[in-house]
């Protein structure tokens, strides 16, 4: 493997799949986490993705594992914090010093939504995907991308108050 | 709200993360998987070469040399199954292998098929005999009203049922009063009943109760808190418990027990896995070099004989292995002609040997419901080709009048689907040994 070439694109890129990692799974650690074994995968494929596409490759793998760890921790009836704004999520307790109202309100309103909805709209709005890409990240058509968005964003406006208030106030 | 307020929100809400660094750690877990990897397949060679002059070895010495060897996970089992050693990847499934998709409102229309259960599997909770009164063998169901919410119903917690081969049920009490709850599952679980029908083991808060149905004695497995899915050996005499890090072996006679180590430590995630009629433990496990890449790992005596890299099959759940082939709940990416696509969740059947997929049976609904929800997951294998499943069918309500479960029967090489049995309540839980079919 060519560890300059994978370093390099890595460290390019890093920061940006943390905070996309953060916006899908609500919890810094996690995102760390999702990143460290993304980018262990991308590595142990180098040699294969470093002439394709690796950026979309990394994401397919976040997104992936991000709805694995979901599912596999519905499995056990763990209580899902991010689906109970009242609740902090886990290792990233209310008061941290990396957390602002606004970062608050992004994840709580983001916990709203369900596991693709989540993924489509950081797709399209953080990293400003086109839908074929987010598709093609997915693994699902563009008029499912057009659908989960539009989806998503209608909960957002209705069941997110505090973001709408976010938004008047900026 | 405008898409790019929503946009510029998420920007807002992210900025102040830091940036770690990341990206040294992943080199050096792709080092670590790397090596491990060139030493599995030396050692796979290097037998390859011993059986070619005669020389017996054993994989497990030669594949554990590149790192600590783990605890047994119990005690070495049988003969070695003749399955596959080493690492392999697992192929996407290909669309010629993908069965009609199953539509669960149309379950009634299905044929029937005798698996060897009732059609009911719904205990006559009053006019059950005690087991005390009327012993039995070895029993072909368990089946105990429990689970999340039992609070909301009028049920007795430390009491369950089981059928007999004469079809009668029989009413067990289970020593273990208080520990019984359900507040964090049911306790009676589709693994409970023992391969050879003659135990139950069941989870409490703090411990597993093991009841043996020969005299009805309960045997208390502490375990401080709640455990995960357990295992049964193939002997039915040793219970997997996985606890993390902490997970152990239980001779359930004698209550002599063995650490699992790392066969049943997933990091973040519960165990998932069961051991097949050689010995085999059957489980997804962390890969080799701790990545928590969550592959599928063949365990042998407590040593790693085979590790699959499971990612074109999607999320492996309620792995059933047989001696040829391994059935598990998933959704996996199908290999057709516009590349990749993962739309249903399903059961695939993978054989052992190569881990190709040779058979997938997709259920209609939404995707990843019924992987989130437990709904959908293989039960046994009635012969080296039909499987046993249960299927609550998406949408179902969760009251008395609720449509239950279905057991059903899959022919795996035929892709014939049929109807075997049926249970009302959802939180009834079910585990099912049904008498192989003369």
């Amino acid at each position: 493997m060519d560890d300059a070439e994978f370093t390099q694109w890595a460290i390019g890129c890093q920061r940006q799949l943390v905070r996309t990692a953060y916006l899908m799974s609500g919890d810094l650690q996690r995102a760390e986490d999702l990143v460290q074994d993304a980018l262990t995968k991308v590595a142990l494929r180098w040699h294969k993705l470093r002439h394709t596409n690796p950026d979309a490759y990394v994401r397919t793998i976040l997104v992936r594992d991000n709805i694995s760890w979901w599912r596999r921790h519905r499995r056990e009836s763990v209580v899902d914090a991010l689906r109970d704004p009242a609740v902090q999520p886990a290792g990233h307790p209310a008061g941290h010093p990396a957390d602002t109202e606004t970062s608050l309100v992004v994840r709580a309103s983001l916990a709203r939504l369900t596991e693709k909805q989540r993924a489509v709209v950081v797709l399209r709005h953080f990293e400003d995907r086109s839908e074929r890409e987010t598709a093609e990240i997915l693994g699902i058509s563009v008029g499912t991308v057009k659908s989960q968005n539009s989806a998503a964003l209608a909960r957002l406006r209705e069941g997110a108050p505090e973001l709408l208030d976010l938004i008047g106030r900026t | 709200m405008s898409e790019q307020q929503i946009g510029d929100l998420l920007h807002r809400g992210t900025e102040h993360l830091p940036d770690p660094d990341l990206v040294s750690g992943a080199l050096k877990g792709a080092r670590r998987h790397r090596r491990r990897r060139n030493v599995l397949v030396s050692g796979v060679a290097a037998l390859a070469v011993a059986a070619a002059i005669g020389v017996p070895s054993a994989l497990s010495r030669s594949s554990d040399a590149g790192d600590p060897a783990p605890a047994s996970p119990g005690p070495t089992p049988g003969p070695d199954p003749a399955a596959a050693t080493g690492h392999l990847t697992a192929p996407a499934p290909k669309q010629s292998v993908v069965a009609p998709v199953l539509d669960p409102q149309g379950i009634d229309a299905l044929p029937t098929h005798d698996a060897g259960l009732p059609q009911s599997l719904d205990p006559d909770e009053e006019s059950a005999t005690d087991l005390a009164d009327d012993p039995i063998d070895h029993a072909v169901a368990a089946v105990k009203a429990d689970g999340l919410y039992l609070d909301e119903f009028d049920l007795e917690q430390d009491v369950f049922f089981v059928l007999g081969t004469d079809g009668d049920w029989r009413r067990v009490h289970v020593e273990a009063p208080a520990d019984l709850t359900g507040d964090r599952g049911p306790a009676l679980l589709p693994e409970s009943l023992s391969p050879d029908g003659t135990k139950v083991a069941l989870k409490g808060n703090t411990a597993v109760y093991v009841v043996d149905l020969a005299d009805g004695s309960t045997t208390r497995v502490k375990t401080g808190r709640w455990a995960g899915m357990t295992a049964w050996q193939p002997d039915s005499r040793h219970l997997l418990v996985p606890l993390g890090k902490q997970g152990f072996v239980v001779d359930v006679t004698d209550g002599q027990r063995t650490p699992a180590g790392w066969a049943t430590d997933t990091g973040a995630g519960p165990f998932t896995g069961a051991y097949e009629p050689g010995g085999r433990l059957v489980s997804v496990a962390d890969d080799s070099h701790g990545q928590e890449l969550e592959n599928i790992v063949e365990t042998n005596g407590g040593s790693r004989a085979l590790e699959v890299e499971s990612d074109d099959i999607g999320q492996p759940l309620y792995l059933l292995p047989g001696a040829r082939d391994l059935a598990m709940t998933t959704y996996p990416m199908i290999r057709t002609d516009k590349g990749l696509r993962g739309k249903y969740d399903g059961l695939l059947v993978a054989e052992r040997e190569s881990y190709r997929t040779t058979a997938f049976l997709p259920v209609d609904g939404p995707e990843g419901y019924y992987i989130t929800t437990d709904t959908l997951r293989p039960r046994t294998w009635l012969d080296d080709h039909t499987l046993l499943f249960s299927l609550r069918p998406e949408g179902t309500k969760q009251d008395e009048a609720d449509i239950g479960q279905y057991f059903l029967v899959w022919d795996t090489e035929t892709g014939r689907v049929s109807r075997a049995s049926h249970t009302t309540l959802l939180w009834r839980s079910v585990s099912v040994l049904p008498e192989p079919i003369e």
